[in-house]
């Protein structure tokens, strides 16, 4: 390794480079003469290894860089592999319901129909029709996902985009027991941002609370400014997440739902959305002791 | 200013005609719309900076025709118009790319400042356009 080696003759030559210039000052102010003569030969070494060591810790860097290249094409791989299972496995569900009912429709249709039999037809091309639908959901997820809209910025007022999203959750927060306790910076200063794809994100993130709050619970919503920052955030009382678990929420289709019910892309979207926006989305969590997520976007963009 | 044109879907003709004669004096001009393949139709021949879209409409229902209106037209941008019995829909329509929604009923005030706001943000987006 060509890293090493430097390393340790940089180390060496720590020692070596004073000593030898001692070794050099001694021996020409006791043989002038011979004593120039061995500094110049010292010198052109001294120089001569220097260059040396230079191109070592040259190669070594090349090394460097390469090595880290392959770890980001390896981590692309992997990452590319996930999402095709997340992929695969999301339209392999509806597809496996869809190719069940077909089947059913072509057994009901080798006899004479009864009554019975054209109603469970029927029911079959409803379910069909459903499942299209899925996938042609997660598609156009995907397409979201695939064909980043372009921030549009625009003054808004956060306090505001976080009420109305609450109001479009309050009915099922009711009716599942839930609390939301506001807690909301009164100069909270104006934001330049997209309205419409913060509302997403504060909808993404206010559904997976409530989600978390099955039994019922609290959502403690609580909006403040610091650092040029304003940043919303969204508490809840749940189950938690896991250390294990954290890394993985914003990775795409990464879900804790049972299938059908969430494509695991929600987080991802978001984390992307508000990096577009120049901010960031921070996640504390513990199990047994809720989740937060905190949204900070810049003031000025 | 440039006034701002506004399309209104809704299958209720009261509420058509009552909304068009009171933006009518606010600087929009409102066409209107009574179900969403009208909407869409509509959307083919005239320009709009806006669309109110109802959310419950018999055919082609109101997130459908989001989707759709997404898809052909992405200049334009949709007020989703919500009842406290469709919030679901509500949800829906924004996370398919709604710009805001408007919860039924609403002060005529209240819907003037979203429109302003969302044809503020179709305006820069096509200004955007234009430069890339």
């Amino acid at each position: 390794m060509n890293l090493v080696r430097a390393r340790r003759t940089v180390l060496f030559g720590q020692y070596v480079y004073p000593a030898s210039f001692l070794i050099i000052l001694v021996v020409v102010v006791k043989w002038p003469l011979p004593g120039v003569v061995a500094a110049f030969v010292a010198i052109l070494c001294l120089w001569g290894s220097l260059l040396s060591f230079s191109r070592w810790i040259g190669h070594a860097s090349d090394e460097r860089m390469e090595l880290k290249e392959q770890l980001i094409q390896s981590q692309k791989l992997l990452a590319l592999g996930e999402i095709s299972t997340g992929i695969a496995h999301e339209i392999n569900n509806p597809l496996n319901i869809i190719m069940q009912e077909a089947e059913l429709m072509r057994m009901n249709f080798q006899q004479d129909l009864t009554e019975e039999e054209v109603s469970e037809i029927q029911e079959s091309l409803d379910v069909i029709l459903q499942q299209v639908e899925r996938c042609s959901d997660i598609t156009h997820k995907l397409l979201d996902f695939a064909r980043s809209r372009r921030p549009v910025t625009q003054t808004a007022d956060m306090n505001r985009l976080l009420v109305d999203m609450l109001t479009l959750v309050e009915r099922e927060t009711d009716a599942k027991h839930i609390q939301i306790v506001k807690v909301f910076s009164n100069d909270l200063p104006k934001i330049k941002t997209d309205p419409p794809l913060l509302r997403q994100v504060f909808l993404n993130l206010l559904i997976n609370a409530v989600q978390a709050l099955d039994g019922g619970g609290l959502i403690f919503v609580t909006t403040q400014c610091n650092d040029g920052m304003v940043c919303a955030e969204i508490r809840d009382t749940g189950p938690g997440i896991s250390a294990a678990q954290i890394e993985r929420v914003f990775d795409p289709f990464y879900t804790t739902k049972p299938p059908g019910e969430g494509t695991g892309l929600g987080l991802s979207v978001s984390l992307r959305i508000i990096n577009q926006l120049g901010g960031d989305i921070l996640l504390r969590s513990e199990p047994g002791k809720g989740a937060v997520f905190t949204v900070r976007i810049p003031i000025e963009r | 200013m440039s006034r701002i044109r506004i399309l209104v879907v809704d299958d209720e003709p009261d509420f058509l005609k009552l909304i068009q004669r009171r933006l009518g004096k606010r600087n929009v001009d409102v066409s209107v719309a009574a179900s969403g393949q009208e909407a869409l139709q509509a959307l083919d021949v005239i320009p709009v900076d806006v669309v109110i879209l109802d959310v419950r409409m018999p055919g082609l229902g109101g997130i459908e025709t989001l989707k759709e209106i997404r898809k052909r037209h992405q200049e334009v941008e949709v007020i989703m118009l919500t009842g406290h019995g469709s919030m679901q829909s509500g949800i829906e329509g924004i996370s398919h790319g709604a710009y805001d929604y408007i919860l039924k009923p609403f002060s005529i005030e209240d819907l003037l400042e979203r429109i302003r706001d969302a044809h503020e943000h179709a305006v820069l987006k096509r200004n955007a356009r234009k430069v890339s």
